[in-house]
């Protein structure tokens, strides 16, 4: 607060009981306060949006989406990197077909195993190393076995994000994956919606 | 005058005490260079606000248009690169000079009482400094930016608590878009510049109040900041600035001679971000690579150490330097702990350094980066070739789709991707003439040696298998290594090599081993993956068709191929009208129109199809041979009857349903990617004549015409201009021959007609008539070659239970009942040739006996027990019999022999040439019929 003024050059003197003041200031804090706020708040809830849309996911999860065919898989047991494709929305566009991930399937047997290539660790992009056989992310050196198990010491907390393979829809050829993106950096998964 | 003005603004706004405020502080000892720091950075900041401005008025923050709004300043506005440059740079020269004003500040212990709140705020500053380099790394909203910053983003979910929210908040969503721009925008150029200028304007005001923190000189006179500290200052800033500039021309002395070449052009922008494209890589600008470093010595859960406790236990141990600095040697202990910082920050920058130095995969990963990024700018100034006006287009400057869409759809960056994804596990692609692919891709099919486990150092290590003789052991060729190798596929060269005897079903031989490409596997003698050995199969080597009709017609013809080879081969060749072979093509019109004739001649007779000659269904169709729609046609499905049929040999059906997409292993947009990359038909910069690559629509639409076999796709290249228009007989014959011509003959008792290659169905020639109908109903030929002996009908109801059952050994009532169904019947067709008996039966009642006898039993059966005949019988078991032969009937059947008046599913291998994916057009069928019942033709 700025110290009371001498009374001006106007000549008037501000006299009065000093109550009468203090309610002036007192409505003055409120007032001024209150006008303040308001843009302040009226912005605040558009900034605090992401929080107030986010969306329930289903209960049984997110819907499975077909990735590959079986038969495009090799039968070595090789990695192999698909992306993910489906309807993109970014906040006023909504585009059919788009790729929105990536995974890797691998066939071992009759098995269909499928992990999320983004690093459980910072979010980067892992790649597969085929002449050491095992994935690598290019950022904080995590290094995961082919089942995505990682190679301890790792930055990574946990190991690759194995995604939900759709059993029956594997028996007529096809892989159906449940594409779910976790959120990196924790020690358990932990889906981001 | 000048004077009565100042003195009349003076009056009003207190000019000269303004100015001798500003410029008169007292500099005890005289102006120093070493007090320049702080007037620097001033400068460094108003330098970022006004270019920064400048950016903004031409800057779009979304995911559509970041990118190609920063392409558009960097590539095409005047000065743009300037401009971005300058920015680009001060930025990091502000994070150097900031550092020095702080150790400056420091060292001389500025930072104690009574500055102690100055410090404070200096600490703030240099946060925001630090928060607008993070939020303006990810603005061009390329690769790099996008993905650096995305792990500073998902740091922020470790903050406890909120740290999802916090990172929600941030990237104004859970996913990178549009919000996550517009948000790191308005806090890099509105909010932390507002807070960056109103805590500075603090900053120097509180330093105004304390003065400046003197070194005094016993003896040096003292003086006034104004003139010399403030041209100490300014040749500070010049000096900073032309430091700047040297950075933004990457120190090329070109830039005096007017050549500046574009990767010399300020700062860098890569290829345009793509989440589904990994980028390996991604670093931070270099002024955080020691806290991307630190990160990488926090195991699993620990991370949180490395993101946030540890910076966060600097940043409160700097913000405690006053307090520390009231000890006794707390002033000498922060000096030490300041330096420490510096130095270990230092040092974890350049270990990050030397790490990514040492790592062949980044180098690696650098490269591409460079790749796609130099791609992406030839892309968007593509120009394409309008023969019509026989000159360049205008560039093509970026879709609405944005530029991402450019690179993603470039075959020569992503067809070779999606080679290697989905056809180099049988296919090669190597140039003979460069095995080892230096001068442009090579990708050969490999096969690893065997290995064997070691212990080394504590660690299992696999380690190449040796023989007693130390060589690397491998496994036999595996038998299902080798379909032909793609390099080249459809050219000159390729065809000629198919056409050599030598060549053609050569078996898979394994080449020299070729070392790893990896420095560090390379390095070592024993890594396996130095032994990987090519399998070069360069046609059939290994496929079913090393042992098939075309293997031996090319051995077989070996002299006549040594003769015609290279005319064929031009002529096939150039059906593909490849963009390589166009100058030579135009050359050799000569050579091509007469291999045209020798296939005409040659390879149409019960083999392929060429333009209208020949059948489908034997072996692939050479009209548009090589062709991006044969191509599409045979990648998308080789089992289709235009291609491989039921002889295709293990190559999948990449995109065979066209109605649900989501079906296909591979999209057609990808598959088109591959086949313009194998064929070459992609944009490139350095040719005359450019070309671009087909687009999805495109893809598709051609895909489905090169299914469709009625209406001519492709018109035969060098083919001799078509004689008078053929008459209608002529035409039916062509059709019979290409469509039917498989299964069906067409001769006449003599042997005169149309032969099938290899006849598996009735044989057509008077279909209809009564001698047909009698052969049919005859026990001795109903399973003979003219009707159903190569047919599932041989041993069906029909035949077996009817014909060779009922009919043996008839009576002559039987004979003569046979005789008026055989009338009756053949009525039904009312062929032209048979009018007057038809008449005539119809008169003395035959035909109406006949129809009687159709219901009699001939021991197990009557006609209508399996037939419908107008009014009796039923459909189901047999086809319909009512109209049998006649024009409407025949028209029918031949569009669906599967339609429930026919066969139903007892159809034994017929087509249906009509239908939703016709094969002949309804006046095809209309004119097959008619030329099979005999009508007059025109």
């Amino acid at each position: 607060m700025t110290k009371p003024s001498e009374p001006a050059a106007s000549g008037h003197a501000a006299a009065g009981p000093p109550r009468r003041n203090l309610l002036a200031a007192a409505c003055a804090i409120v007032i001024g306060n209150l006008v303040g706020l308001f843009p302040l708040a009226a912005g605040a809830l558009v900034f605090f949006d992401p929080l107030f849309r986010r969306k329930k996911g289903p209960a049984e999860g997110p819907p499975y989406r077909r990735i590959a065919s079986v038969d495009a898989l090799p039968a070595d047991g090789t990695p192999v990197q698909v992306p993910v494709i489906a309807d993109l929305t970014d906040a006023w566009n909504r585009e059919p077909n788009q790729p929105v991930g990536a995974v890797y399937l691998r066939k071992v047997g009759g098995e269909v195993t499928c992990l999320n290539a983004i690093c459980p660790h910072a979010g980067c992009f892992v790649a597969y190393a085929a002449e050491r056989k095992l994935f690598q992310c290019p950022c904080h050196t995590s290094s995961f076995l082919l089942d995505g198990e990682r190679i301890l010491p790792s930055p990574s907390p946990r190991d690759m994000d194995s995604l939900k393979v759709d059993e029956a829809k594997l028996k007529d050829g096809e892989v159906w994956v449940q594409f779910v993106n976790y959120y990196p950096g924790k020690e358990h998964q932990e889906a981001k919606q | 005058m000048i004077g009565q003005f100042k003195a009349w603004l003076d009056h009003r706004i207190g000019l000269s005490d303004i100015l001798q405020h500003a410029l008169y502080e007292p500099i005890p000892s005289g102006a120093r260079f070493r007090y320049i720091t702080g007037s620097v950075l001033v400068f460094a900041f108003i330098t970022q606000a006004i270019t920064g401005m400048f950016l903004w008025m031409a800057y779009s923050p979304s995911s559509q248009t970041a990118y190609e709004s920063v392409y558009y300043i960097q590539h095409e506005m005047t000065g743009g690169w300037l401009l971005r440059g300058v920015h680009h740079f001060m930025a990091q020269a502000m994070v150097v000079v900031m550092a020095l004003h702080m150790l400056q500040v420091v060292w001389d212990g500025a930072y104690r009482a009574p500055r102690e709140v100055n410090y404070w705020l200096g600490l703030v500053l240099m946060q925001l400094v630090m928060g607008l380099g993070l939020t303006g790394y990810l603005l061009p909203w390329d690769q790099k930016g996008y993905w650096a910053t995305n792990v500073a983003t998902n740091l922020m979910t470790l903050v406890p608590f909120a740290g999802k929210e916090i990172q929600q908040i941030a990237v104004g969503g859970s996913e990178y878009g549009h919000h996550t721009l517009t948000r790191f925008f308005a806090m890099h150029a509105g909010i932390l510049p507002a807070l960056l200028l109103i805590f500075l304007v603090l900053h120097v005001a509180i330093f105004r109040r304390h003065g400046i923190m003197a070194k005094v000189t016993p003896g040096r006179p003292d003086d006034h900041f104004w003139p010399k500290q403030v041209l100490f200052d300014a040749v500070g800033c010049l000096v900073l600035l032309g430091v700047v500039l040297a950075c933004v021309v990457h120190f090329d002395l070109g830039v005096f001679r007017g050549e500046l070449p574009p990767e010399h052009r300020g700062a860098e922008l890569g290829a345009p971000a793509d989440p589904s494209e990994a980028y390996s890589a991604a670093r931070p600008e270099w002024y955080y690579l020691f806290l991307f470093q630190l990160l990488k010595y926090f195991p699993g859960s620990t991370e949180i150490w490395g993101a946030i406790i540890i910076p966060g236990i600097v940043m409160t141990y700097l913000f405690l330097f006053p307090i520390i600095g009231k000890w006794e040697m707390g002033h000498q202990l922060n000096r030490i702990a300041l330096v420490l910082l510096l130095v270990g920050a230092g040092g974890l920058t350049l270990i990050a350094l030397r790490e990514d130095a040492a790592n062949p995969d980044f180098a690696q990963a650098k490269r591409d980066a460079a790749h796609d990024a130099e791609r992406t700018l030839e892309l968007i100034n593509r120009r394409e070739w309008l023969p019509e006006e026989g000159k360049l287009s205008d560039v093509r400057l970026i879709p609405k789709q944005g530029a991402v869409y450019l690179l993603r759809n470039d075959p020569k960056t992503r067809g070779q991707r999606l080679f290697v994804q989905h056809c180099a596990s049988c296919h090669s692609y190597v140039n003979p003439a460069d095995p080892k692919g230096e001068n442009g891709p090579s990708i050969p099919l490999t096969q690893s040696p065997q290995t064997e486990q070691i212990e080394k150092g504590g660690k299992k290590v696999e380690i190449v298998k040796r023989g007693p003789d130390k060589m690397p052991l491998y496994d036999p060729i595996p038998a299902g290594a080798g379909a032909p190798n793609l390099f080249g596929f459809g050219s000159r060269a390729w065809i000629r090599g198919l056409l050599d005897p030598e060549k053609i079903a050569a078996p898979v031989v394994a080449g020299e081993p070729l070392p790893s490409k990896n420095p560090l596997a390379a390095a070592d003698p024993e890594n396996p993956d130095n032994y990987k050995r090519p399998l070069i199969a360069d046609y059939f080597g290994n496929t079913r068709h090393k042992s098939g009709r075309m293997a031996d017609w090319v051995k077989q013809h070996a002299d006549f191929l040594k003769e015609n080879g290279d005319a064929i081969a031009a002529a096939l060749s150039a059906q593909a009208g490849l963009r390589s072979q166009t100058e030579l093509e135009s050359a050799d019109e000569a050579l091509i129109r007469k291999g045209v004739g020798i296939i005409q001649q040659n390879c149409i007779n019960g083999c392929h199809r060429f333009g209208d000659d020949g059948q489908l269904g034997l072996a692939p169709d050479l009209t548009g041979y090589g062709s991006y729609e044969w191509m599409m046609g045979l990648v998308s499905d080789p089992t289709h009857e235009r291609f491989y049929g039921r002889g295709n040999d293990r190559m999948p059906s990449f995109a065979k349903d066209l109605d649900h997409p989501a079906k296909n292993n591979v999209s057609v947009r990808e598959l088109s990617l591959i086949v313009d990359w194998l064929r070459g038909q992609y944009y490139d910069a350095h040719d005359p004549r450019p070309v671009l690559p087909h687009t999805e629509r495109e893809a598709e639409e051609i895909v489905r015409t090169s299914r469709t076999l009625a209406e001519p796709r492709t018109a035969l290249v060098g083919a001799p201009p078509p004689a008078a228009e053929a008459g209608e007989r002529a035409q039916a014959e062509r059709l019979f021959t290409a469509n039917c011509a498989a299964c069906h003959s067409h001769i006449d008792a003599a042997g005169k007609g149309i032969a099938a290659k290899v006849p598996s169905a009735p044989n057509l020639f008077g279909f209809g008539s009564r001698a047909w109908l009698a052969g049919i109903l005859d026990p001795k030929k109903i399973a003979g070659p003219e009707y159903f002996g190569n047919t599932r009908h041989k041993r069906g109801q029909m035949a077996a239970e009817f014909v060779q059952t009922d009919l043996v050994d008839l009576d002559d009532d039987g004979k003569a009942k046979l005789a008026s169904i055989i009338a009756a019947l053949s009525a039904e067709a009312q062929l032209p040739a048979q009018a007057a008996d038809d008449k005539k039966a119809a008169e003395d009642k035959t035909i109406e006996k006949g129809r009687a006898a159709m219901a009699d039993s001939f021991g197990s059966y009557s006609c209508i027990d399996c037939h419908k005949f107008h009014d009796d019988g039923a459909l189901g078991s047999a086809p319909d019999l009512t109209g049998w032969g006649s024009q409407a009937w025949l028209t029918k059947i031949i569009a669906n022999p599967k339609h429930e008046e026919f066969y139903r599913d007892t159809n034994d291998r017929m087509p249906s040439f009509g239908g939703a994916h016709p094969l002949l057009t309804p006046a095809e069928i209309d004119l097959l019929a008619r030329w099979l019942r005999g009508e007059k033709l025109k």
